[in-house]
Parts: structure tokens; sequence; C-alpha cells
């Protein structure tokens, strides 16, 4: 089910009215009644992929039992792999044996030594890569004992299918998520008003910004060698808008959506684009993947601790396993080494912890110095997306070499103005309300109530009367 | 709770002002003047009725007082023609249905664009295949639930628009200068996605069938096009002229006889008030004359 679907808008009232009006004060009943919804909300996709899910979650729960029940480390070591190797199997069958099948072949074929693997047609199941990784999380938690295995299935599975962030993240730990099942919810207004208001700027980001950009996206990158370097620039562009108004604006719906029913998700972008430098960039964007990847990969392997050697290392490794997780393709994980490339530096100069702060904190506008280095990380992080964004790594290069020359002086002969005009507008907004958790977060908070309303009906009208609702558009970060 | 939920319907109620704010200027700009004509050709003497999308609307009535009624209507695709269809052969004791056969009317692009939200208003639910949600969703949410219909909001903002721009002097096709770009841009639309609709396939056969068991003649017509547009076209085609000669349909292809006359067009592929009256006058004598040598 899609949050910008008629069955969403459906679904969700009557899942809220039940969860607060039938179940109020029962945890237990909340829980199964959220479970039930999950199944629903998954199962509207693809009922089959629910026995995956299902398996996961028996398996993680009985494991994670046993891990805390054990003392003998060498079991709870085995019990750990098995975890990390059942989850990971199924990730890499589902999302990686074709990709690993082709390289062979490839091989192979430059070796002289042609061979024919049995290509399968597999169907990727939505959201696998962010409920393995929560559900790894817990395992390798539980193990580190950093967290008490689960107290009842229920809870668990809840915790594993909650709806809100299933299919797209945030990737919750379980350290932070898992305890809220248990805890009594009690209904919250200023809590479900401001996840309200979340999911309304979520709409807007996905509707109005994505899913507008990513027509003029299409047209350019489907027919790039017949644009000018200008034009190709503005592609790359308005696909950094767009990538960003998807994935973020998921994030701000789910986050906005578990508030109505009484969870704290983790945030996962904090104004990516306001970055001075692309440390401060990466600590901004898809911050439960980073933070995951952080923790349960960068550290355990010595983190930026160690000799120059070890530095590097880990860098690229984090940067590559990043890019790979994000697709099946070559593409990604350039796009990954692209920004090992970019950090690297600032790791090895020290000063990958410069800008910790908020960039003009305090000020209406940035200083000259922050304006250049915000405008040079942007330039960057656009030329990383082409790679995110092409079909094939030779497209990508293609598309990078066509973009510098003379003609990026000319005007682009495909030029959207009203959707220059909305993400012109959309930038504004994010850069005013770029010290809150979203940007309409505060937004007229101390107007006058008609005024502060006329906030929240400016939002409606744009996301009504500007937004692309052709066929319902799927958002981006599902097919990770 | 109270709280939350009083503030939220404040909210909703805005929301439901501006909701029936589009559906009342959407209802008296696109579902009444659409069935106007069902209500209105109820006791008519009807013979024929020609069937397009906008290629058909330049005819404007000019065959009535021949009994032939046009219904077409701007967008217009396959299934909507089905749905009027149907009311006419129920109503009308009709000789023969006339049915736009345009390259593009196959398309990805008609099958997505199309008027089935106010077409399934002819649509009888008692002997209709639309399931019954699927009925009520068209004809009542659609119509009505303006905040959930980008259909209604692209016809409030397109009237917004013209009226905004209604001082506005537009030149006529015959003044542009940029025709060649402009046919290739059009054809992009129409022929870019090259899946070929076997939903709208299956209605256009669904039509013919009808029309044999009423022993009603079906004829096919290709509109006329501008050189500018049948350059960029060249031999694209989703065939929904093999369809109908597969039942032994007589297609009538009138899309090169104005080549040369883009005073004739408004634009790419539509004719102008004039080239309508010149074309309704073909269609007079091509079809009616060959319903008189069959007599």
């Amino acid at each position: 089910m899609l949050f910008n679907s008629l069955d969403f808008a459906v679904f969700l009232p009557l899942v809220f009215l039940i969860y607060w009006f039938v179940f109020p004060k029962n945890i237990k009943q909340q829980n199964v009644m959220l479970l039930i919804s999950s199944y629903v909300f998954y199962g509207w996709w693809d009922w089959r992929f629910l026995s995956l899910i299902l398996f996961s979650t028996i398996l993680d729960y009985m494991l994670g039992k046993r891990m805390g029940n054990s003392q003998n480390e060498s079991d709870r070591k085995w019990l750990l792999a098995t975890s990390v190797v059942v989850n990971l199997g199924f990730l890499g069958f589902f999302k990686y044996y074709n990709f690993f099948a082709d390289s062979f072949v490839q091989v192979f074929t430059f070796m002289g030594q042609p061979i024919h693997p049995r290509a399968l047609s597999i169907v990727l199941p939505v959201g696998i890569s962010f409920y393995t990784f929560q559900t790894l999380s817990y395992s390798i938690d539980v193990y580190k004992r950093k967290l008490e295995p689960a107290r009842d299935f229920i809870s668990f599975a809840t915790f594993v299918s909650f709806f809100p962030q299933l299919v797209a993240g945030p990737i919750e730990r379980a350290t932070h998520l898992l305890p809220q099942f248990y805890k009594k919810r009690k209904f919250d207004y200023a809590l479900a008003a401001d996840g309200s208001k979340q999911m309304l700027w979520g709409f807007f980001k996905k509707v109005v910004i994505a899913d507008n950009c990513a027509e003029y996206v299409n047209i350019i990158f489907q027919n790039y060698e017949n644009y000018s370097a200008s034009t190709l620039a503005l592609g790359a562009v308005l696909f950094a808008f767009q990538i960003y108004g998807d994935f973020s604006g998921y994030s701000d719906i789910a986050i906005g959506l578990s508030r109505l029913f009484g969870f704290d998700l983790m945030k996962n972008f904090a104004f990516p684009y306001f970055s001075r430098d692309i440390a401060e960039f990466w600590r901004r964007w898809h911050i439960s993947l980073s933070t995951w990847f952080r923790d349960y990969l960068y550290i355990p392997l010595g983190g930026s601790k160690g000799g120059l050697g070890i530095k590097i290392r880990n860098t690229f490794i984090i940067f590559l396993v990043s890019g790979f997780w994000h697709g099946a393709n070559w593409t990604f994980v350039i796009w990954g080494a692209l920004n090992a490339l970019y950090f690297l530096p600032l790791l090895l100069a020290g000063k990958n912890r410069n800008n910790l702060n908020q960039i003009a904190e305090g000020r209406l506008l940035p200083s000259f110095k922050e304006a250049g280095q915000l405008l040079i990380t942007f330039s960057l992080t656009c030329l990383a997306w082409v790679f995110f964004r092409a079909e094939s790594v030779t497209m990508a290069f293609d598309y990078i070499s066509s973009m510098f020359s003379i003609s990026i002086l000319s005007k682009p002969q495909v030029f959207p103005i009203e959707i220059i005009a909305l993400v012109g507008l959309f930038i504004m907004i994010e850069w005013l309300g770029r010290e809150s958790d979203f940007a309409i977060q505060s937004l007229g908070i101390k107007w006058r109530r008609p005024f502060r309303y006329g906030v929240y009906y400016g939002v409606f009208m744009l996301i009504y009367f500007a937004g692309n609702f052709s066929d319902e558009i799927e958002f981006i970060y599902f097919q990770f | 709770m109270k709280k939350y939920f009083q503030k939220l319907s404040s909210f909703l109620l805005g929301v439901m002002a501006i909701n029936i704010l589009v559906t009342f200027v959407v209802d008296g700009l696109y579902y009444e003047p659409y069935t106007k004509m069902m209500r209105e050709s109820k006791g008519q003497d009807i013979k024929g009725i020609i069937m397009a999308d906008s290629h058909g609307l330049p005819l404007k009535q000019n065959l009535s007082d021949k009994g032939i009624v046009n219904i077409s209507w701007g967008s217009d695709s396959y299934e909507d023609m089905n749905n009027k269809l149907q009311f006419y052969l129920k109503h009308h004791d009709l000789d023969y249905v006339i049915i736009s056969a345009d390259n593009h009317l196959l398309s990805n692009y008609r099958e997505n664009l199309n008027n089935v939200e106010a077409s399934i208003n002819y649509v009888d639910p008692e002997f209709s295949d639309y399931s019954l949600t699927g009925y009520l969703y068209l004809k009542y949410i659609k119509r009505y639930c303006s905040v959930i219909s980008p259909k209604n909001r692209d016809i409030f903002l397109a009237r917004l628009k013209s009226f905004l721009k209604k001082n506005l002097v537009r030149k006529s096709w015959e003044e542009k200068e940029d025709k060649i770009a402009r046919g290739e841009k059009r054809v992009r639309l129409h022929f870019d996605n090259l899946r070929k609709s076997e939903v709208l396939s299956q209605d256009l056969s669904d039509m013919i069938e009808m029309c044999e068991a009423k022993g009603v003649k079906v004829f096919g017509i290709k509109y006329p096009l501008t050189s500018a547009y049948l350059r960029a076209m060249n031999s694209s085609n989703f065939g929904s002229d093999s369809v109908m000669k597969a039942y032994g349909c007589r297609i009538l292809d009138f899309q090169k006889i104005f080549m040369e006359r883009n005073d004739l067009f408004s634009d790419e592929d539509h004719l102008n008030l004039e080239g309508g009256k010149l074309f309704a006058n073909m269609i007079e004598n091509d079809v009616l004359n060959f319903r008189a040598s069959k007599e």
C-alpha cells in the first residue's frame, strides 16, 4: 500500500480509530492491532512475501531468546552467526542473485570461458533491505548484551513489521523502538499535532517536489545524448531534489504517522543540502542507515582509529557497502566510491567533524564562505547522484562528460519554469525551518490562528493544485 | 484527543470548502455538458452517431439535419465510446455508427487520459461490466470528492488559466512558425509509450460486436491531420483500423485530405470550425452515398 494512495486514505483512519477507541488501554491488544494492520499494509502489495517477514521474525525471536539465556560465548556466537547468515542470505538471494550471476558470466566470458548459469526471475520483496537491517540490529544488540531479548512475540513481531516504517525506513534500532512496544501509550495531543504537520510536509515533498521533478528527470536522462550540458546539469539538480523529496518525504510521513500512534521514530534527514562539506552531508542524509553502518560495521572494523591504511580501508568499505546496499548495480558501487573519495581528504586532515552546528545558526543568511561551501558540497553531491540515477556505468560517464562542455552556458533545452519555481519555494521554506526537526514544524507557530492555519492550507493547496498524482508514483526507496 | 479532533475538524472543514468550490465549478464545466447530450437525445430521431475524441469536435452538429448526431468529446477513449454506445443502442434505432479509427486511439496515452468518470453516467448499472465498487467510485467519488480527483483539479486549473489569459490573442495554426517542432511534440505525446492498450482494443471489439448484434453498420474514420503531424507520425499506428477491418468495417481515411491547407486547422491535429464544416460535408457525401448505394 502506498502512502499516497486512496487505499491508504481509507486504511489510516480505520486503524487510527480502532487503535485509540476500541483498544485505548490494553497494550497487548494495541500491539496485536498494529501487527495485523502492518501485515495487511504489506500484504496489500504482495501477500506471499509476508511469509518471509514472518520467518525472519520467528527465527530472530527464537535466536534472541536463546542468546539471552545462554552464558556460553561460543553458543552465542553461533546463534548470532545463524541470524546474520539467514537474514543476509535472504537479502542476498532476492536482491543480488542475478547481479552476481551476471557478473560471473562477464568475468568468465572475458577469460574466454563462457558459462550459462540459470537466470532466475526474482521479484524483489519491497523493503527487504530495511527490515533485514532492523532485525539484524536486534540480534547484534542482544548478542552484545545492549538489549534484553524481546519479552513477547507480538511486541517483537510488531517491531519488525511496524507499518509506518516497514518498507522504507527509518531503519530503527531495537534499543530505541522495541521498548516502546512494552510501554503504555497515551494519546498525546502535541505529538499527534506535530506528527500531522510532518505528514503534511512529507506529502508536499513527495507529490509536489519529487514527483514533478521526476517527470523532467526522466525526459532528460532517457534522452541525454540529445541535450546540451546546461540541460544535463539541470537534470542532475532536479534529480537531487527528486530523490531528497521522495525519500525524506517518505521518512516524514513515516515519522509523523508513528507519532499519531504514540511512537517516536528516529530522525532520518536533517536538511542535508544545507551542508558545508561531505562529512556534514553524511551526518544529515539517511541518518538511520549511516549510523547503522557506523555502529555495526565501521566501529567494529576499527573506525577512524589506527593507521592511515586502516582509515582508508574502513572509509572505503563503509561507503562501498552503503552503495551496494542501495542496489545490485555497479552504478551504486561507484556512487559509494565517489562519496568515499569526497570524504577521505576531510578524514585524513582531521576536518570531518568541523561543521557540527547548523549553517548560519541564528542568522537569516549564510556568510559568503558558508554559501560557497554549500554550493561546492551540493555540486559534488549532484555529480555523484548521476551515477545513482544512471542505468549503467557507461551512461553515467557519458552523461558527466557531456555536462562539461561550452554548452553549459546556453539556456537549457528543457526548462520547466513552474517546477523550478516550486523547488525555489521549497528551498526557501526548508531554509527558514532548518533549525527544526522538519521545515514547517515551527513555521508560523507564534502567529495568530488564521495566519498559522494559512500556512497549513497553503501547503495543502500546493499539494492539491501542484501535486503530481499520475498513477500514484511509487517511492524510489521501495526498490532498495 | 478531543482537542486534536477539534483542530483537525476545523482544518478539514477548510479542505471541504475547497472541495465544494472545485466540484461546483467542474460540475458546470464538465459533467453537466458531458451528460447533456444524453438527456437531450431522448425522443430525437437519430439514425447515426459520430464518436471520436477531440478530433471529432470541429464537426459540431453540422449533420444533425441528416439524423447524424456528433457525440464526440475531448479525450474520449474507446471505453467512453463504449459506455455511450450502450446508451444509444438501447434508446435509439440506429442505422450506423461512425467511430474514430485514428492511429493513436489504442495508445497507452489514450487509455490513461479519458472521460470514464463522466461517461459512466451513460451506463446502466444493471447491465454493466463494471463492478459495483468500480461503478460507485467512478460515478460518485471521482465526481464529488475533488480533493482526490486529479481530473477535477486539472479541469479547474485549465479553466482558471484560460480565464486569466482570456485577453491574450493567440496565433492561429497557419501563423505559427514552429509547426514542425509542434507536430513532433504532439506525436511524441501520442506515441512515445509503445505499449498498445489491450483494454481499449477489447472495448473497440465489444462495440463492433454490439452493433453487429443489432444490425447496425460500423464505419471507421481517420480524421484529417496537418502535414507537420503526419510527417512526425510517419507510420506509427496502434492499429485500431486493423481491429475494425478484421470485423469487415469500412475505413474512411481522411488523414491527408487537407495536408496542404494549414488554414483549416487550429493546431497540429485539430480542424478549426471552417475545416470542420468542410469535413462534415465530405462525411455526408461519403457515408450517406455509400449507404444509399448499398440500399
